[in-house]
């Protein structure tokens, strides 16, 4: 997932800043402080961060060879711009300044940039800068102490999180105005013809958030399968995507593809690890995955056996949908968003306008990429999800 | 369909810890050459890894009548990786070491963690046999008849939707420490097997070798879990000549070809035979659970082995078990979880037929209207994904 870059730097303040302690500090000593004073506490995924450190020795004596280091958390990235002959260290994580000289009273400013990067550990955009050396005595902290000691005054830290939402997808699957169930549910079908349902998934690739112009990428690639779905309070839940971290903002709709889009079913199950979801469904002798599954049983008595076997599998570009729908989403900074959808079954299988149906007493299994059947079904899914 | 030669040759991985994957978002591409530190060269096909092979050969010239040692601490296990699968998921607090393999065949071997001392993992799963024993149902100690059939080992790495029949262990490492203590099985206590362990000449070495414990006190059935649930992800079978095929180093004969097409839906001219839904290459396997039609069932409270259902408590999934690995399936008879077919054409007869109805047979499990000459291809296609590279490998052998 990609998103735009914004260049605009924002300021941040690192102050070795005057503070009122200064009977503590005697002769021979140098007492430094650090803190930071953000300009803004909520940077946007992507931007340029600018992070000016202004140092302030409070004295009384003037201060030779300190050394400031300031740790890159793992949220940001590609530290650069650094000044004052600063350089980084300890693989391009930690930027360090060294032999600075300070005056009583004097002030310094260090400075350097990083890209704020995707809040998906929150823990990870924590900054933190101490005082690493100095070659006077500083009464009330000790250099270079960071970890697991008390918070001293020539250390700081901050936290910037960049703005952002999280946005999941959930399913929930109907045939008609019924749950879809396995199993558990009977469903009436054309032609004085019952179904029982075993299995019903699908692909989902290519979804992206629009906006006036474009879109923001959400995720690539979801397998939702609705196979352990026995109970109507199971089916009620729905399936849901994972949360995919989205910058704030109104967007004006939404766009998912229904099924693999080209460029993913070009790749094969060896391309990605066990457990990803297209490290499955892979039908070799027609080079595509399996976009969708439909799988159950027919009483096309009716007889109430449920004997005859239906297993509709369709794969192939040519039965890739790309679905649009507009409607206004707002993503807020740190909230959770679930967009619901609803999936029909039944008009996936039955026209709604002709009332032409796929009939399971001339076709009941279908493994194809271009037979009609296959062609049909593919056809009818703009018509069989909605958005609430 | 002919595989793209970039995905018929083997990669091998030639660094030390197990699998660092870096997870990415969905659809990025995962292969390259250089990944996280891990970089990936290709080889013909896999087999026992050079450091091991070295060490192998090493304890056999310097052999004088006594066992060769452990190999060196930390030496990281270079596991070749047949490129045409899927990269397994390897725990990162279990990382292949040669010393831990080396260990876990071993303990494989060794029936100390047995009661009576009688029965090994060996005992159920024979090289030979692909991994498995030959017999219906397992036999443990005492002649103790076991539950299910004994299934086979090969490429056992890459099973990640569960292990045993029902799925019941998520893990190698949580399914190796089951059958010491299981009363049909192994018949012992594992704090029984720690103190053996301990005490025993040479195992404190090997411990030491493959974990870094410096205490005969820190051997424990997690780490011996973990020894062999490293020799386990060894066992990869890509050589068969299904493979040799698809590098284009063999070909099919015409029955053969005949009976690929049958298990793969392929022809317009021959039968369906369904196979390939479930048994998906390369593993031959989609790890799914299903009812394939075996025991008639009016309820599915009726089966007398509810198999999925047990581990899951889910109604809809009794009578459902694990869909097993075609590889080298002609060397593992009897078939299903209960052998109850002694052949392939038992097995072939029973899907031809359609299976026996109840709520939750798959429906793929339907008549297949097979001729006599296409279940002669249907097996014949069966017997091609014959490893014997696997099977003969020296670096999956009894040790001792």
């Amino acid at each position: 997932m990609k998103y735009l870059l914004f260049i605009v730097p924002l300021t941040f303040v690192l102050l070795f800043s005057a503070c009122n302690n200064d009977d503590e500090a005697g002769a021979g000593k140098a007492d430094l402080e650090l803190s930071f004073e953000p300009i803004t506490t909520k940077p946007e995924i992507g931007q340029v961060v600018t992070f000016q450190i202004k140092a302030l020795n409070r004295g009384p004596l003037a201060a030779d060879g300190v050394i400031v280091e300031n740790t890159v958390p793992a949220g940001y990235s590609q530290a650069d711009n650094i000044s004052d002959g600063g350089v980084l260290v300890g693989g391009s994580t930690v930027i360090r300044w060294n032999n600075i000289s300070l005056q009583p009273n004097e002030t310094a400013t260090l400075s350097f940039t990083a890209i704020a990067g995707e809040p998906v550990d929150p823990t990870l955009f924590t900054h933190r800068a101490q005082v690493i050396a100095s070659n006077l005595f500083d009464p009330d902290s000790t250099p270079n102490n960071l970890e697991g000691n008390p918070k001293e005054d020539d250390e700081a830290d901050i936290t910037l999180l960049p703005r952002a939402g999280r946005v999941s997808l959930n399913f929930k699957a109907f045939y008609g105005p019924d749950p879809l169930v396995m199993f558990d549910r009977t469903y009436a079908y054309e032609d004085n013809i019952a179904l029982k349902l075993q299995l019903f998934q699908f692909y989902l690739s290519k979804v992206r958030l629009l906006t006036a112009d474009s879109g923001v990428p959400l995720f690539d690639v979801a397998l939702i399968s609705f196979g352990d779905v026995y109970t109507d309070e199971a089916a009620g839940q729905g399936k849901s995507t994972p949360s995919f971290i989205l910058p704030p903002g109104t967007y004006t709709g939404i766009e998912l593809g229904f099924g693999l889009s080209s460029d993913l079913n070009a790749t094969i199950p060896p391309d990605y690890p066990l457990g990803h979801p297209l490290s499955e469904n892979y039908w070799e002798a027609a080079s595509s995955y399996i976009f969708f599954k439909f799988e159950g049983n027919a009483d096309l008595e009716p007889n109430g056996e449920f004997s005859d076997k239906l297993t509709f599998h369709v794969g192939g570009n040519d039965n890739y949908r790309l679905l649009s729908f507009d409607k206004p989403i707002t993503v807020e900074d740190e909230k959770e968003l679930t967009l619901q959808f609803n999936i029909d079954l039944q008009k996936i299988l039955v026209d709604q306008n002709t009332g032409e149906y796929l009939d399971f007493r001339q076709v009941m299994q279908s493994h194809s990429n271009s037979s009609p059947s296959a062609t049909f079904m593919a056809n009818h899914v703009p018509e069989a999800i909605e958005l609430e | 369909m002919i595989w793209p030669l970039t995905h018929i040759l083997m990669r091998c991985r030639r660094h030390s810890e197990a699998v660092p994957f870096h997870p990415t978002r969905h659809g990025e591409r995962r292969r390259s050459r250089k990944e996280g530190g891990a970089v990936y060269s290709k080889v013909a096909f896999p087999g026992p890894p050079l450091p091991l092979l070295l060490w192998c050969i090493a304890g056999l010239l310097g052999c004088s009548g006594g066992e060769a040692g452990p190999p060196p601490a930390g030496q990281p296990y270079i596991m070749a990786l047949p490129a045409q699968f899927s990269q397994p998921q390897l725990p990162e607090d279990n990382p292949m070491t040669v010393a831990g393999v080396e260990l876990g065949r071993r303990l494989f071997y060794d029936p100390i963690l047995s009661a009576d001392s009688s029965r090994a993992c060996a005992s159920c799963h024979l090289p030979e046999r692909a991994f498995t024993d030959g017999k219906a149902i397992a036999v443990g100690i005492n002649e103790r008849p076991g539950r299910r059939n004994a299934q086979s080992l090969a490429n056992a790495a890459y099973q990640h939707k569960g292990l045993f029949w029902d799925g019941r262990s998520a893990t190698l490492e949580e399914q190796a420490l089951i059958p010491v203590e299981d009363p049909n099985e192994m018949g012992h206590d594992w704090a029984a097997v720690e103190q053996s362990l301990r005490r025993h000449p040479s195992y404190p070495t090997w411990f030491a070798a493959a974990f870094g414990i410096s205490d005969t006190a820190q051997i424990t059935r997690q780490l011996a879990a973990k020894a062999l649930a490293q020799f386990e992800r060894t066992l990869i079978s890509a050589n068969s000549k299904y493979d040799r095929v698809l590098r284009g180093e063999d070909t099919f004969s015409e029955l053969e070809e005949r009976g690929r097409h049958i298990f793969f839906d392929t022809s317009e001219e021959l039968p369906e035979g369904e196979c390939g839904h479930c048994h998906t290459p390369p593993l031959f396997t989609d790890q799914s659970y299903m009812n394939n039609g075996l025991t008639p069932a009016p309820a599915l409270s009726d089966f007398p082995d509810k198999g999925r259902g047990e581990a899951t408590g889910h109604y809809y999934d009794n009578g459902r078990f694990r869909v097993p690995s075609l590889r080298n399936v002609s060397l593992t008879a009897p078939y299903m979880h209960d052998g109850r077919f002694a052949t392939l054409d038992e097995v072939i007869g029973h899907y031809n037929q359609g299976g026996h109805p109840s709520e939750n047979v798959d429906p793929k499990i339907r008549k297949l209207h097979l001729s006599d000459t296409d279940k002669q291809a249907l097996r014949a296609f069966l017997e091609t994904l014959t490893d014997s590279t696997f099977v003969n490998n020296p670096g999956f052998s009894n040790p001792f």
